[in-house]
Formats: C-alpha cells, structure tokens, sequence
C-alpha cells in the first residue's frame, strides 16, 4: 500500500518535473530568439548581423521544431550528454560533475546547522513556557526570516576579520585535497544560511512541542512517574519529530534558493554560481539543466522526507 | 487536570497580545511609512545625484557630510541608498500587489470551482513551487532581459503560488457555508457569489498574505539585483549595491554594505511583523499557514 503511495507520488512528481523543463524549454524559445540573444549580448542597441544569427540558429538546431527540440532534449538527458555551453562550449557535464557535490554539500550542511540553532531554541521556549521565552523566540524568528542571506554574509565576514583578523581562504578546495581548509571555507556559508533557515524550523518544533505536550500519553508518561527528561526525550521529542522533519523536507525550494544566495556570496563554485552566471549570460541550455536539477532535487527531497517520516510514525503509512 | 487548566491560560494570553498589539503596530507601521515616504520623496528634495563620482572623496567612512560614508568612486551611499530605495519599492510594490491580486483570483477560482480548473491550477503551482521562487524569477530575467516591468513580473510569477495556496484554503472553507449555498439558490452567479460572498469573507488572509508578499517581493528583488541579475549598474538598488566594488571593499570600507543591507532588513521585518499581527488579529490559526 505504502510502496504504491510512494511509487505514485514520484511518478507524478517526475511529471511535475518534466513539465516544468518543458514550461522552462519552450519560454526561452518563443519569448525570444536565442541566436539572436546570443550574437547580440545582452545589450540594447547593438546592431545583428542576420546571417550569423541563421548560421548560430543552424548550428545549435534552433531552426527545428519545437517538440523534436524537447526530445532530443530529453535523449540526450537519458544518454548522458547533456549538451554545451553556449558560452564557454564546454560540455555541461564536466561542469556538473564538479559543481553538484559542492551544492549538495553545502545545501545538507546548512539544513543540519538550521537544527543545530533550532532545536535547542524551540525546545527550550516550548518546555519553559512563558512570556519570556516566548519574546526571545519572537524575536530570533523575526530577525533570521527579514535578514537576507547575503548581507548577514557580508556582515559575518566583516565580523570575523574585525574580532579575529581572520578571514576564510578564497574559493573551495574539495574535502579530499586539503580538508582543514574546506573547513575554513565551508563554515562561515553554512552557518550563515543555517541561521536563516533556522527561522521558520524553530517555530515549527516550538508549535509540534506544545502540541504534543498536549497529548494524554504524555500525561500518563508523567503519571507514572518517568522522570521529566524521559518524558521529553523518549515520547515528545520522538512525536514530535515526524513533523518536523516532513517540514524540514518540503522547504527543500526554500533551502536551494538560499543556496543560490550564500554561493555568490562567498563566491563558491556551486550549481548556483554556475546558474547565477549562466543567466546573466544567457547561456540557455546550462539554464534549463539547472531548472531540472533543483526540480528534481525538490521532487527527490520530498520522496525522501515521505519515506523517512513513515518510518518514524508508522500511522503516516496506511495513508497509502 | 492540566489541560483543564490550560485552556483558560492560552485564552488569556491571547488578550493580553491583543491588547499589546497598538503600540508595536503603531512603531512598525511609523517606521513603514517614514520609509516609503523617504523612498518617494527623498530622491526629489536631496541635491546630490546617486552616480556623480568625486575622485577626491574615495571610501570615506560616515560623516557630517556623508551619514553613511562614500563608495569606491566617492559617491554619496546615503544619496544611492535613498535612489535605490525608490527603485526597490517601485519593483516590488507593484510586483507584491499584482502577484497576490493574481494568486488570489486564481486560489479563488480554484477554491470555489473545484473540479478540473482546480485540479489544472494545483499542477500549475506545483510546478512553480518545485523551482525555488529566486530560480523562477531569475529565468523570467534571463527571457526577458531585466527591465523594471520584467523584473515587475517576475517578482509576481515567483509569489502567486504562495497566493493560490492560501485563497484555495480560505475559499474552500467559506464557499461551503450557507450563505452560499443561499445565493446560489437565489440564482446568483458564480462571479457574483464569489466576488460578493466568498472573497469578501476572506479579506483576513489575503490581508496578512498581502503585507506578507511584499516582504517577500523586497526579498526577492533585492535577490536578484544582488545577484546581477537585477536593477543594473550604475543605477542605483538596495540589492546591487551589494555587489561588484562592495564585496571587494566591504573589509575595508564596511559602511558600503552595512547601510544598504540594514535598510532591506528593516523594510522586511517590518511587513513581516505587520503581516503577523494581522494574523493574530483575523485568525491565529493562519500563522502555521503562512509562514512554511
């Protein structure tokens, strides 16, 4: 029962997906002429030369229909080619291939740092009660939702260079080569988003707390006379986390948008400095891609979150 | 025991945050016009223009003459903040209306009609919401090339389904009442019913998704200026002021970023604390809603 919720739910999602790239594939073809773009730059008054715009059409098979586009499109997504850079030629696969796990990375790293400052905060005003705890909590989730990403970036570096006369070495070396310094460089990015997506977590565990609090079997837990802590540890921390996990995965939209965010911050070579780049040059198919990557990160997440909830609340299974 | 005990307490608790609710509203709502005032006004009544550069006055922290310091060119920061506010609000203020006006007739449509238009509107926004909204509002630029009205609406496209999702909700729940049902018998319409019964009786959650939306639609022009994806140099904008000579001098010169930055936050605290309230006032219940 479950498996076929699940199995549905994905192929739906992969639908949802596909459609997406499909929205996202035919925008840039008829709201503008690619070749077009790409001879004349992005700037306004720069004169075309209509054959070389043909010749650019020709040669990125632009001159096609739309539908055998997407398909060949879609082929070359099953082959592994995953075409070029209209910018640079490069094959984007090789690009990915270097790109994908620093965005994985960074994304994991910076949802397990948002549990680190909101757990502790959530619990903590949701166990003691009162107008005390209930103001710092305010406060904390006002602040991490208004401040964006990149400025608290800005200000954390600022920070650390005035405090510490330290400031993290440029760009990111990968884990294997010199793990002490992608430390140094990962810290800072992962903490910064880790806050601000702390905001929205800390409400939620403050809320499914209380919530189960409520429940007559933390009642008879009590009754019986379990000491505070066991009561805490053992049945409400362990019901109340199935939501909030659920939660934490379905804002997986939310988590790579800031990811986009603190990777150009800290200008490190992520999925989304690739897309941020991209867009700014219009170098279309490297767009598309990142469109179905983060899709499918979305749909993946989520799948993923089902699964796991399920596992920690055996109810949520028979919604099959 | 307890719980008997608890109710009462949370029902006192609210009273009370209702009876607190004037004055922080009135602080947050002073500071929210004070800043749209000065983001409308300040630019015609300053003098100094926010790309005049003066080589003479490079990177010098705040002073008399420059409340909040100068640039690597030696232009005013307060003089761009106070442009690039002007151009933050004129984006996202029209792109926070028409995005709720549009998620919300959507959502209304959705809500009311059930069945196959409702079933089409959920996949529409299912797809929107698989895309982070700052990836969706990057690709409309990146079609479009980043004029105001594009950015205008791209900023709309990435909040309707914030929009559609919360109408929907609210217009299921009031379209089965019998009041409705009482129109609906009485001959009335579909658009009259629901524009005269439903919408009408909705007005608290499209209140707090409004004030809420325009805090999203700031975050998300500021976004997409700070990614250059924006508002372009030289024109001033609180996102890009961010970027290119400020994250090369940020270490040195910190009031480059700081200033820009603290407005954005402020701006977005403020509707965010305002769009709260709201929430409290019309119905507590919705917070949970509106803040996933």
């Amino acid at each position: 029962m479950f498996v076929q919720y699940l199995v549905r739910r994905a192929i739906g999602g992969f639908l949802v997906v596909l459609i997406a790239t499909f929205v996202v594939f035919a925008f840039i073809r008829l709201a503008g002429d690619p070749a077009a773009l790409i001879v004349g730059g992005t700037g306004e008054n720069i004169t075309i030369n209509p054959a070389r715009v043909e010749q650019v059409r020709q040669e990125l098979g632009l001159d096609r229909p739309l539908i055998v586009q997407f398909f060949d499109f879609l082929g070359g997504l099953v082959t592994g080619g995953l075409g070029n850079s209209y910018v640079t030629g490069r094959p984007i696969a090789d690009e990915l291939r270097v790109r994908l796990p620093v965005t994985i990375e960074i994304a994991f790293l910076s949802e397990f740092m948002a549990w680190v400052f909101a757990l502790p905060l959530g619990l903590f005003s949701a166990l003691r009660r009162g107008r005390f705890t209930e103001g710092i909590t305010r406060v904390f989730f006002f602040i991490a939702s208004a401040v964006p990403a990149y400025w608290l970036g800005l200000l954390v570096l600022i920070a650390v260079l005035l405090v510490f006369g330290w400031r993290p070495p440029l760009g990111l070396v990968p884990p294997t080569q010199n793990p002490w310094t992608h430390l140094q460089q990962i810290i800072l990015p992962i903490v910064v988003l880790g806050f601000v997506l702390a905001a929205g977590l800390v409400r939620f565990i403050r809320n499914a707390v209380l919530e189960v609090l409520q429940e007559p079997f933390v009642q008879v837990a009590r009754a019986k006379g379990l000491a505070e802590s066991t009561v805490v540890l053992r049945h409400v921390l362990r019901n109340a986390f199935a939501p909030t996990i659920a939660f934490s995965g379905l804002r997986v939209g939310y988590l790579l948008g800031g990811v986009v965010i603190v990777e150009t911050t800290f200008n490190l070579p992520g999925l989304g400095l690739f897309f941020v780049d991209a867009v700014s040059r219009r170098d279309f198919p490297v767009i598309q891609i990142a469109v179905l990557i983060l899709g499918s990160a979305f749909v993946i997440i989520n799948l993923l979150t089902d699964i796991v909830t399920s596992f920690l609340d055996p109810r949520l299974r028979e919604r099959g | 025991m307890a719980e008997a005990v608890a109710a009462p307490i949370t029902h006192t608790r609210t009273r009370l945050t209702h009876r607190r609710i004037p004055w922080i509203g009135l602080i947050v709502s002073l500071a929210l016009t004070l800043i749209v005032l000065t983001g409308i006004i300040g630019p015609s009544i300053n003098p100094r223009s926010p790309t005049a550069t003066n080589a003479a006055a490079r990177l010098e922290p705040p002073s008399a003459a420059y409340p909040f310091g100068t640039d690597e060119l030696g232009r005013d920061i307060f003089t761009r903040a106070l442009y690039g506010l002007r151009t933050t609000l004129l984006i996202a203020v029209p792109g926070g209306l028409a995005g709720t006006i549009i998620g919300t007739l959507l959502g209304l449509i959705g809500g009311y009609r059930r069945g196959l238009v409702d079933f089409l509107l959920q996949r529409g926004v299912e797809i929107i919401t698989a895309i982070p909204s700052l990836v969706v509002a990057s690709v409309v630029v990146a079609v479009l090339g980043p004029g105001r009205i594009q950015l205008i609406g791209a900023v709309a496209l990435s909040l309707i389904p914030v929009g559609v999702r919360v109408m929907r909700a609210a217009a299921l729940r009031v379209s089965e009442s019998l009041f409705c049902e009482a129109a609906r018998a009485l001959g009335a319409s579909h658009w009259r019913i629901m524009l005269r019964h439903v919408l009408p009786n909705c007005l608290g959650p499209v209140a707090v998704l409004f004030s809420l939306n325009l805090g999203a639609a700031i975050f998300v022009e500021t976004g997409l200026s700070f990614l250059g994806l924006g508002v372009q140099p030289p024109n001033p904008s609180l996102g890009n002021m961010l970027t290119g000579a400020a994250s090369l001098y940020f270490t040195r010169a910190p009031w480059m970023v700081i200033f820009p930055g603290l407005i954005v936050t402020i701006l977005i605290l403020c509707f965010n604390i305002l769009g709260d309230m709201l929430a409290d006032y019309f119905d507590p219940r919705l917070r949970s809603q509106t803040n996933a």
